[in-house]
C-alpha cells in the first residue's frame, strides 16, 4: 500500500519502535511513497485490488531496489573468500565465523536482514578441530546473531547428514532458546541418522526448531535449494524477486457461490496479481540496477538466473467456509468432505492460472512462478478473515491424525513451500521415536514440511516464524523490544490465537 | 474374514509410552488380575458400560486410519492373553499393514495354551508385579473390584510357583521382551529380590536389549478409598533411585525411574 507523509511522523515519533526498526521502517515507508502506476506501470485496477485488500504486497517497496528474498552460496566465501570485503578464504573455524558474521551485514533482502544464512552444519563441519572449544564459539555464533539479526525471518539450514557441527549448532540452540535462527533440518530418512533426527527432534520439541523438510519432495520440484525465512523453499544461490499473496477469505467475499468464485472472481484477481509481479520482477531486474551492482552477483554468490517469484496465498480456510455457508451447509474446513473438495478446486485453479502464465525472469523454474502458502505477517484487520496459508483455523481443528491427513491434501500444490506445525506434550520429549513416526507418516502422506513443538514453552512458532511469548506480552503492555518479528507475532496471535493451538495428546 | 471379536475399553489412536515409536494403543476390557494400584481399574470386570465389543475388521479399520503414523500397534488392558484367538487374529492382519504387534501384559498367562499368540506378537511389554505370598493379597484379591471380574483367578501357580518368572523366561528366550516393568510399591513383596530375580533371567539373554523401568507406584487420580489402600506403601522417590542403582549392580545395563 502507498504510505504518506503521515507514516513518517508516526514513525519518528513511535513509543514502540527501537531506533534500528524506526530507520528501516522509514526506509521503507520512502520506498512506497511513489506511486507503483508512475514507477512500476500498475493500472488503476491492480492498485485498486491492493487498495481492496484481495491482493497483499506486503508492504514490499514500489521503488524496488534488491530482491524480496536473497539465498547465497556461502560456499563461494569458504573457497574463494571475498574480494569486495576484502576476506581471504577462511582457514579456521575462528576466520569462518567471523567472515560469515561480516557476509551476512551485507546480505538484504525485504526486511534489510539476511532470510538465509547458509547450510551451517556443512559450512563449519571442514574446520571443527575440538568439540568442547568449537562449541563455545558455534555458540557464540549463534548467539551474535539472534542479537544482532534481530529478525527471525533470518533461517539457516542443516543436514540431511549428520555431522559433529551439525549436533554441536544443535546443542547450542537447545541451550540458546533464541528465536534467531529459525531453522530447517533437510531430512531424508535414507541420509540423515536416526540419532541426529532424535536430536533434531528433540530441538524442536524443546525451543520449537529445527522443522522437519522433505527434502527429497522439494530436490524433485526445485533442485537445488535452501529453506529460508519462514519455510520458503527457493532456488540455491539465487532467491525470489517478490512475494504477493492473494487474501482467499477477502476474495471470496465477492463471489455469491462456488461456481462464481472458481469460474470468475478467482481468476480475475489472480491474473492481477500475476501481472502486479511481472512488474516488480521487471523493474528489479532493468531498472534497479541490483544485479549490476552486487558483489554478491559479481563474485558468484548468487546469479540473476537462479531467482524466482512467489505466489502468495492465505485465507483458504476462510473462503471455504464462506462457501460451505452459501452452499447451506453447517460445516467448516478441517473437517468437511465437501470443504475439502472446494479447497482443492480453488487450488487447483491457482495452480493452472500460475502454470499457464510465462513469468518475468523466471527461467530458472520453467518461466513459472511459484505458488507459495503465506502464513502472514500483516497486521491489517483484513487478516481476521484470512487464516494462514491452507491451514484450519484454530479452534475448527479436528484430531491430530485427521488433522495430518486433511492438510497433506494441499502441501502438493506449493512447491516453493507450506508446512504445518503441531502442539505436543511434555512425554514426547522422552520418546523422540513417536515424533520421528509422525514426521515419516507426514512424508509418506505428502508433507512438504512439518514442526512439531511443544506446549507451553516460552519459545513459540506463529506462523513460520519464532518469538518469545514472554516478549510478546512486553510488546503488548507497550514496551520497545528487540525483534520486530515480535511485533508480527503479537498481530498474529490477536488474530488467530495460535498460541492455543490444540494439543496433541 | 474372521468373526472373532474383542472387547475394548478404549483406543488411542497415538500412544508414545507402550512401545517402541509411535503406536495404536487398544485396552481391552477384562482383567484376570485385581491390582491394589490398578490405575485403569474400569478394564478389570468383564463387561463395562464404556466398553463395547469389536470385530477384528472394524478394529483393522480403526487401526489402517492411524497408517502410516504409527510404527505398530500395543494391545493392553485389562489383559490381552485372556483373548489369544482374537489378538493372534487381529496381529495376522496389523502385520500385513506392515505393523509391528505387542502385548503390554501382566504376565499371569500359562504359555502352553497361548503359544499361537506369542508367536504371533513381536514383543512384550512385561509387566512384573512382584514376588512370594504376598502377591496373593497385592494382585488377586477382591479388594477394589468385589465381583464380575473377567476370569478370577487366585493365582496360586504364580502366588506359590512363579510361573510368571518362568514365562519371562520363555519369552526372552524367544527374544520377545522390549520392556520389563515394576510398579514399586512398599510392604507387598522384596523389592531387591524381585530385581535380582529379573537379573538372573535376563543375564542368560545379553542380547535382548532389554529395557527395565521402575514405577514409583501414586494415588494421584484414586478416589479416596482407594488411596487410602497405599497409605504408607508408596516408596520415597531415594527408594526408587537407589533400587535403580541396585538394579544397574545386577548388570541390568538400561534402567530408567518414573517417579
Amino acid at each position: 500500500m502507498q504510505s504518506n507523509l503521515q507514516d513518517i511522523m508516526d514513525t519518528v515519533t513511535s513509543k514502540t519502535l527501537t531506533y534500528q526498526q524506526k530507520l528501516f521502517t522509514l526506509a521503507n515507508i520512502s520506498e512506497r511513497l511513489l506511486s507503483p502506476i508512475d514507477i512500476l506501470g500498475y493500472t488503476p485496477e491492480e492498485l485498486e485490488h491492493i487498495n481492496n485488500n484481495m491482493i497483499c504486497d506486503l508492504n514490499e517497496g514500489y521503488a524496488a531496489y534488491r530482491p524480496r528474498y536473497i539465498v547465497p552460496d556461502y560456499n563461494v566465501y569458504i573457497e574463494n573468500g571475498c574480494r569486495f570485503l576484502e576476506l581471504a578464504p577462511p582457514q579456521n573455524l575462528d576466520e569462518c565465523l567471523d567472515g560469515l558474521l561480516i557476509l551476512y551485514s551485507h546480505v538484504p533482502s525485504i526486511t534489510s536482514f539476511p532470510v538465509f544464512i547458509g547450510n551451517l552444519d556443512t559450512l563449519l563441519e571442514p574446520f571443527i578441530e575440538n568439540e568442547e572449544t568449537d562449541y563455545i564459539k558455534i555458540k557464540r555464533f549463534l548467539n551474535h546473531i539472534d542479537k544482532k539479526i534481530t529478525d527471525s525471518f533470518c533461517h539457516a539450514d542443516i543436514g540431511p547428514y549428520e555431522t559433529i557441527a551439525g549436533k554441536l549448532i544443535l546443542k547450542a540452540v537447545i541451550e540458546l532458546e533464541n528465536p534467531t535462527p529459525n531453522m530447517t533440518l533437510h531430512y531424508d530418512p535414507d541420509k540423515t541418522s536416526v540419532e541426529f533426527a532424535r536430536l533434531a527432534a528433540k530441538a524442536c520439541l524443546l525451543v520449537s526448531k529445527p522443522s522437519f523438510s522433505n527434502v527429497k519432495y522439494y530436490n524433485r520440484d526445485i533442485g537445488d535449494h535452501a529453506l529460508c525465512s519462514c519455510y520458503n523453499a527457493l532456488p540455491l544461490a539465487g532467491g525470489g524477486y517478490t512475494l504477493s499473496r492473494l487474501r482467499l477469505g477477502t476474495v471470496a467475499k465477492a463471489a455469491n457461490s462456488t461456481d462464481e468464485l472458481i469460474n470468475n472472481v478467482l481468476p480475475k484477481v489472480a491474473n492481477i496479481m500475476l501481472s502486479i509481479m511481472d512488474k516488480r520482477n521487471t523493474f528489479i531486474v532493468e531498472k534497479s540496477n541490483f544485479f549490476e551492482t552486487s558483489f554478491l552477483v559479481k563474485e558468484g554468490f548468487i546469479h540473476r538466473t537462479n531467482f524466482t517469484s512467489m505466489f502468495g496465498i492465505i485465507g483458504l480456510a476462510d473462503a471455504v467456509n464462506r462457501m460451505l455457508s452459501l452452499e447451506g451447509l453447517d460445516e467448516t474446513f478441517g473437517t468437511s468432505e465437501r470443504g475439502d473438495t472446494i479447497g482443492h478446486k480453488i487450488m487447483e485453479t491457482l495452480e493452472t492460472i500460475v502454470n499457464a502464465h510465462h513469468g518475468k525472469y523466471v527461467e530458472r523454474t520453467n518461466d513459472r512462478y511459484l505458488l507459495h502458502a503465506q502464513v502472514g505477517a500483516s497486521l491489517h484487520d483484513e487478516d481476521n478473515y484470512n487464516t494462514p496459508a491452507h491451514r484450519i483455523r484454530v479452534g475448527q481443528e479436528p484430531t491430530l491424525v485427521d488433522h495430518l491427513k486433511q492438510s497433506a491434501q494441499f502441501h502438493k500444490y506449493f512447491p516453493s513451500g507450506t508446512g504445518d506445525l503441531f502442539a505436543f506434550d511434555q512425554t514426547y520429549v522422552d520418546h523422540l521415536d513417536a515424533i520421528l513416526d509422525i514426521v515419516q507418516g507426514s512424508f509418506d502422506s505428502g508433507y512438504r514440511y512439518i514442526t512439531p513443538y511443544l506446549k507451553n514453552t516460552d519459545l513459540i512458532r506463529v506462523t513460520g516464524y519464532l518469538v518469545k511469548k514472554s516478549e510478546v506480552e512486553r510488546a503488548t503492555n507497550g514496551e520497545a523490544v528487540l525483534r520486530d518479528t515480535t511485533w508480527f507475532g503479537k498481530g498474529t496471535n490477536e488474530v488467530a490465537d495460535v498460541f492455543d493451538r490444540k494439543l496433541r495428546e | 474374514m474372521t468373526m472373532l471379536k474383542l472387547p475394548v475399553h478404549r483406543i488411542i489412536p497415538f500412544s508414545n509410552v507402550e512401545g517402541m515409536g509411535n503406536r495404536t494403543s487398544i485396552f481391552v476390557q477384562g482383567c484376570n488380575a485385581n491390582c491394589l494400584y490398578c490405575h485403569n481399574s474400569e478394564t478389570i470386570p468383564a463387561t463395562h458400560a464404556d466398553a463395547r465389543t469389536y470385530t477384528i475388521d472394524e478394529l483393522i479399520s480403526e487401526i489402517r486410519h492411524n497408517t502410516p503414523f504409527i510404527r505398530g500397534i500395543t494391545v493392553s488392558g485389562g489383559e490381552a492373553t485372556l483373548y489369544p484367538r482374537s489378538v493372534k487374529a487381529l496381529f495376522d492382519e496389523a502385520h500385513t499393514l506392515g505393523l509391528t504387534c505387542y502385548i503390554d501384559t501382566n504376565g499371569f498367562f500359562d504359555s502352553n495354551k497361548i503359544g499361537n499368540l506369542i508367536g504371533a506378537t513381536d514383543k512384550f511389554l512385561y509387566d512384573i508385579k512382584g514376588l512370594g505370598t504376598n502377591l496373593g493379597e497385592l494382585c488377586f484379591s477382591d479388594t477394589i473390584i468385589p465381583v464380575n471380574r473377567a476370569r478370577p483367578i487366585r493365582g496360586e501357580q504364580f502366588v506359590s510357583h512363579n510361573q510368571h518368572v518362568a514365562n519371562l523366561h520363555h519369552l526372552l528366550n524367544m527374544d520377545k521382551v522390549e520392556e520389563i516393568r515394576l510398579v514399586y510399591i512398599k510392604g507387598f513383596y522384596d523389592a531387591e529380590e524381585v530385581i535380582s530375580t529379573v537379573a538372573d533371567v535376563v543375564r542368560d539373554y545379553p542380547h535382548a536389549n532389554v529395557f527395565l523401568k521402575i514405577i514409583r507406584v501414586h494415588s494421584r487420580g484414586l478416589t479416596k478409598d482407594r488411596a487410602k489402600i497405599l497409605e504408607g506403601r508408596i516408596p520415597s522417590v531415594d527408594d526408587v533411585n537407589k533400587l535403580a542403582t541396585f538394579a544397574k549392580s545386577k548388570n541390568i545395563q538400561k534402567v530408567e525411574q518414573i517417579l
